[in-house]
């Protein structure tokens, strides 16, 4: 428990050094400075698409998701002053773009999960803690944990436990309230553990 | 901890240590790149044509000036509209006369014939006058008939001592009122 | 004095002038927004008797002439004579009055036409002006009250239909009223006019107790001297009677001349060759000032007689104004314009 628990607030730390964006870099792209701006996109597209591909599970869909994010950015630039604003920015915006193309998605289904799934994950089990998954099988593994949570629950799980966010910083960049945050986690992690119960021997 | 825990941990750890890997990061900056690019054009072909439009604005007398004329132009406006409708009210209530060039319509047809000789100076003067045939033999008929309702009326009157002293206090009243004028 | 008998006596003398035979004209005049005038002239007369000199305004060949003829509901035959022509511009009009040669050639009429662009509106002017005969005579607003001046210059029909209207008592009235008023009136003209001449004719030679203005101060005098010899009145001016009366037997030899010739230019100025005649204006666009008679399909009527002329010029005009649509279209594009600047001047500087 308290290697896990270590091991969690070590890549909290590693994710938001991760995140340091420079605010030079910002202010520099405000004067219609392409050519900096390409940087911020080269520095903001690794986990951009990290969230928004852990959400949405198809590649094209998470890349196009991070382009509108940055064309959106780049129109807002005068508004953002410090880097903490644009990280919580950008978050806010993939976690939009991915609410609606996940909801768009409950009408319209894409991705099914099935019982091979269960195999992929007690074989990485055995392989031990640094077993390492492909961007296949991290989409498919995902997709069958949270089939039956909600988008708003999906968001929640995905941002606290899987990307290391804490209550607050969910609370921005999801614009729910605190409460409602542990609610839905609390609800995404039983539902979660419950099926892991009874498919995972 | 309890085991599902242990599982629960164990596979949200494994997932979150396997970060999706971002093949083609170029892409997204081209893509991105040429979206901005396509929006600037548009963007920037308006904005000229604002600036060219609106340019004026920034100007400060360029802009004072427009404004004074927009604001005199509409109190010229309101003005003369003003006085155009205040003269029109007044025309609307003028009287207004019978058409046909004025002609008269008398209420009935004797009236209409005595007016031709009551008044001279509209159709006949006094040394010269014509009248039809028609008119004349109308004429005669009603005289006629106007004697004889007379001497009815004149026989009613002395045959009652009342009613001609009431008709003689009446006259006598009238004549009155009439010189009074 | 008797006022029936100079009334009886000054309306025989219009009446013998009016004379006989005159068609009952009317003209009306269609004002074109460039100032030609389309003249249009009816003439209805009991006999087919249409002599240009008996014509109340010029009328001759060049205009389109139609003849017909009308039966009224009590049997009587009318001949009508119209016509029509169109006039460039009232310069034409004008000249045609010069050289007018019938009924009315005596008197001097004149049109007259304005177009003033003010932006939102054209607005336009015609008016037809008949210059007063008597030099020295009293305009009738001097004798008349408002209500009376009203129902003097008033169109026959109109008068007929207040004569014989709800209020016929008190029309009536008034023009016993008007009569009497205009009676004495119309012999304190001939006085005035009179007086005019003479001191006119005497200027250099009379003493100060035939100046103009003595003269002039003892004009009502005149007037009540007038009306109480009207009877004699031809006897007493030739006997020298009356002269003597006015300014002494010495100054009345000395100058009898004058004071004859002073009757005839009276005489002249007061007894016009007229023929009553009426005239219409339709004007272009919407009307908006006359001094007319609106009658029910938006023609405006004066009656034209020459007690309107005597003493003071006659005018009859009318006014009216057309939309210039395309002003107002540019207008408001200037408008929306200048306050689109502004508010985007607003909104970028709230940004």
């Amino acid at each position: 428990m308290f290697f896990t628990l270590l091991l969690i607030k070590r890549l909290n730390n590693g994710i938001q050094s991760s995140i340091l964006i420079d605010l030079k870099l910002i202010e520099e792209c405000r004067g219609g400075n392409l050519n900096n701006f390409r940087k911020l996109i080269e520095l903001t597209s690794p986990f951009a698409y990290s969230v928004a591909f852990r959400m949405l599970g198809d590649d094209d869909q998470a890349k196009d998701v991070v382009q509108e994010a940055m064309v959106t950015v780049w129109k807002k630039l005068n508004r953002i002053k410090t880097a903490e604003v644009y990280k919580t920015w950008i978050y806010r915006i993939v976690v939009n773009k991915c609410y609606d193309q996940m909801r768009k998605r409950k009408r319209n289904p894409e991705f099914v999960a099935d019982g091979k799934t269960w195999e992929i994950i007690s074989n990485k089990f055995s392989e031990g803690p640094s077993a390492a998954l492909e961007n296949g099988e991290t989409t498919k593994i995902i997709a069958l944990l949270t089939e039956r949570l909600s988008a708003k629950q999906k968001v929640v799980f995905v941002l606290s436990d899987l990307e290391g966010m804490s209550n607050d910083e969910i609370t921005e960049i999801a614009g729910i309230s605190k409460s409602a945050v542990k609610a839905n986690l609390y609800h995404a992690r039983k539902n979660i553990s419950e099926k892991i119960e009874k498919y995972l021997k | 901890m309890k085991p599902e825990k242990r599982k629960y941990d164990k596979i949200v750890e494994m997932l979150r240590t396997s970060k999706p890997t971002l093949n083609s990061a170029e892409e997204i900056e081209r893509e991105v790149i040429r979206r901005i690019e396509n929006t600037s054009s548009m963007k920037s072909g308006l904005t000229e044509m604002l600036g060219f439009l609106f340019g004026w604005v920034y100007i400060g007398w360029v802009r004072r000036s427009l404004i004074t004329a927009s604001i005199v132009l509409v109190m010229i406006f309101v003005y003369q509209q003003g006085m155009i409708l205040k003269r029109i009210d007044v025309i609307s209530r003028q009287t207004i006369v019978s058409s046909r060039e004025s002609e008269i319509s008398p209420s009935n047809e004797i009236e209409r014939i005595l007016m031709n000789y009551r008044n001279p100076l509209r159709k006949f003067p006094s040394k010269n006058t014509t009248i039809s045939e028609k008119q004349m033999q109308e004429l005669l008929e009603y005289v006629k008939e106007l004697q004889l309702k007379y001497k009815d009326l004149e026989d009613l009157i002395e045959g009652d001592p009342e009613l001609k002293s009431m008709i003689e206090r009446k006259l006598r009243d009238i004549n009155n009122t009439k010189s009074n004028l | 004095m008797n006022r029936k008998s100079i009334k009886l006596m000054i309306s025989l003398i219009v009446i013998s002038v009016v004379s006989c035979d005159e068609p009952e004209t009317v003209v009306t005049n269609y004002v074109h927004p460039d100032g030609s005038v389309t003249r249009k002239i009816e003439m209805r007369n009991l006999e087919n008797k249409f002599d240009k000199s008996g014509i109340q305004v010029p009328f001759d060949s060049t205009w389109t002439i139609t003849d017909s003829i009308e039966i009224e509901k009590e049997g009587d035959t009318i001949w009508v004579k119209r016509g029509v022509k169109n006039f460039i511009n009232i310069d034409e009009i004008n000249l045609s009055y010069k050289a007018d040669s019938g009924a009315n050639k005596e008197i001097s009429r004149q049109t007259g036409f304005r177009k003033r662009f003010k932006w939102f509106n054209t607005e336009f002017r015609f008016s037809e002006k008949i210059d007063k005969k008597m030099k020295f005579g009293y305009p009738v607003s001097e004798v008349l009250n408002e209500e009376e001046l009203k129902y003097f210059y008033s169109p026959e029909g109109l008068k007929h239909d207040n004569d014989w209207g709800p209020d016929s008592l008190k029309f009536r009235a008034l023009n016993d009223s008007i009569k009497l008023k205009t009676d004495t009136w119309t012999a304190k003209n001939l006085v005035a006019e009179w007086i005019g001449a003479f001191s006119e004719l005497t200027r250099e030679k009379t003493g100060s107790d035939i100046s103009h203005e003595s003269l002039k101060a003892r004009e009502d005098e005149f007037v009540r001297i007038i009306e109480a010899n009207h009877e004699n009145l031809d006897s007493l001016w030739s006997n020298g009677i009356l002269l003597r009366e006015f300014i002494g037997e010495s100054n009345a030899l000395r100058y009898k001349y004058e004071a004859d010739s002073a009757v005839e230019i009276a005489a002249g100025n007061f007894w016009v060759n007229f023929k009553e005649y009426s005239v219409r204006i339709l004007m272009p666009g919407k009307l908006i000032g006359t001094n007319g008679f609106i009658d029910s399909s938006q023609v405006l009527l004066w009656p034209v007689k020459s007690d309107y002329f005597l003493t003071e010029q006659y005018e009859m005009w009318a006014e009216s104004k057309i939309s210039n649509v395309w002003a107002w279209v540019i207008s408001a594009i200037f408008l929306v314009f200048v306050l689109s600047g502004v508010i985007i001047r607003i909104m970028k500087r709230g940004s």
